[in-house]
């Protein structure tokens, strides 16, 4: 949940209000990393499903 | 359970006051807006939605992209710039997982990924720009009411999408119906149109070892990359239904060097996707996160079932959906 809160806050803008939207250096970080590691863990896990219930799954869809 | 989006709450404030009277029939079903404008979504309404969409790509094997923004706004309420932004990154997620687990399958021509990847990025950066010149368009009326010329343009433009997606499905199904009770070969007599491309030897001339390709205008592959790069930067999709054709058919790439090819081009053109949106504020983080896990667990989920069911009834049933959507769409922009 703190994570969440972290992700919640470095997502506003840093201009002032009626501003357009000005990012946070880690917002944009962030955006780069967590897809790239949660792909990472999500492939691990889907090779462990495969490896503990011998089967086959997908490739994974884009 | 909701869950709040801190940046689609942002644009949704700043930009799309009328949206709340365009979702407004959906408003506590799927949605709520706080008084102070920050916007939940249900998350049972989430998970459904990202497991749905990924039961269709892994399926019918046809890309998430195209429905996942137009459902988000149709029933999240989400703007459709923050609903482009978190789709492509969430297409970077989908896109590691996709390289990890086939690059056995197919071979990667890093030379033409590169060069795709050039054309892409300007591609990419021009359809983020065209969207950020709509999100500041301001309000247009439509029908005694304003809207926001980017929720319209939108609107319009993934209706044209759709719609050809799903005329070109139906033909699909028509053929292969047409070609199983006559049992004829699929192979027409017809030269198809990228081999009359690949005479163009406009200079510079490039030569792809690996794909095996002696000599091709280099116009050609940065062409195929900024349109599959600008539908991507635009709309959010992948463009790999515009891509593997292309790479096929026009470059003359060898199927199995255009898999491995297609996933690594995807791979640097969505990473390069979400930092420009991202630069812009198109992102929302906790969104992507839900998509992400939803779509991954769909997908597998689409591919199990498919080895089972789908056959042209369900295709029929999956082009339904398509002008189904086109439906909701219209009713919510005209209502």
């Amino acid at each position: 949940m703190n994570f969440l809160s972290w992700l919640s806050e470095i997502s506003q803008s840093m201009a002032p209000p009626g501003q357009p939207f000005s990012p946070q250096w880690w917002y944009v970080a962030m955006a780069l990393v967590l897809p790239l590691l949660m792909g990472v863990v999500l492939a691990g896990i889907l090779r462990v499903l495969e490896k503990t219930f011998k089967t086959k799954l997908g490739g994974g869809g884009v | 359970m909701t869950v709040t989006l801190p940046t689609a709450s942002y644009w949704l404030n700043y930009l799309h006051p009328e949206l709340a009277r365009l979702a407004e029939p959906l408003q506590g079903w799927f949605y709520t807006v706080s008084p102070q404008g920050d916007l939940s979504l249900s998350l049972i309404a989430l998970i459904i939605l990202g497991v749905l969409i990924g039961l269709l790509s892994g399926s019918f094997g046809v890309g998430s992209g195209f429905l996942m923004a137009p459902f988000l706004n149709l029933v999240g309420n989400v703007p459709y710039n923050v609903a482009v932004g978190s789709d492509l990154t969430q297409m970077l997620g989908s896109a590691t997982i996709a390289n990890l687990r086939q690059r056995a399958f197919g071979y990667v021509d890093y030379k033409l990924g590169l060069l795709l990847f050039a054309g892409s990025v300007i591609g990419v950066e021009c359809g983020a720009q065209l969207l950020e010149f709509l999100k500041f368009a301001g309000e247009v009326p439509l029908l005694a009411h304003q809207v926001s010329f980017l929720q319209l343009t939108m609107t319009v433009v993934y209706i044209l999408l759709l719609g050809w997606i799903g005329i070109a499905l139906y033909r699909e199904t028509r053929a292969s119906r047409k070609l199983a009770s006559l049992a004829i070969s699929p192979e027409g007599p017809g030269v198809p149109a990228g081999s009359r491309l690949q005479t163009i030897t406009l200079p510079p001339m490039v030569s792809l070892p690996v794909s095996g390709v002696e000599a091709i205008s280099l116009w050609l592959i940065l062409g195929v990359g900024w349109v599959s790069g600008f539908l991507t930067g635009f709309l959010g999709v992948s463009g790999a239904f515009i891509r593997m054709p292309a790479l096929i058919y026009v470059l003359g790439v060898p199927t199995v060097v255009s898999l491995g090819t297609n996933l690594f081009e995807l791979l640097i053109l969505a990473l390069y996707g979400t930092f420009t949106h991202s630069l812009k504020g198109n992102v929302d983080l906790i969104l992507v996160m839900i998509l992400l896990i939803t779509t991954t667990l769909g997908n597998q989920l689409g591919v199990l079932w498919q080895r089972k069911m789908v056959g042209r009834r369900t295709l029929q049933l999956y082009i339904i959906l398509l002008f189904f959507t086109i439906s909701l769409m219209i009713i919510k922009l005209i209502r």
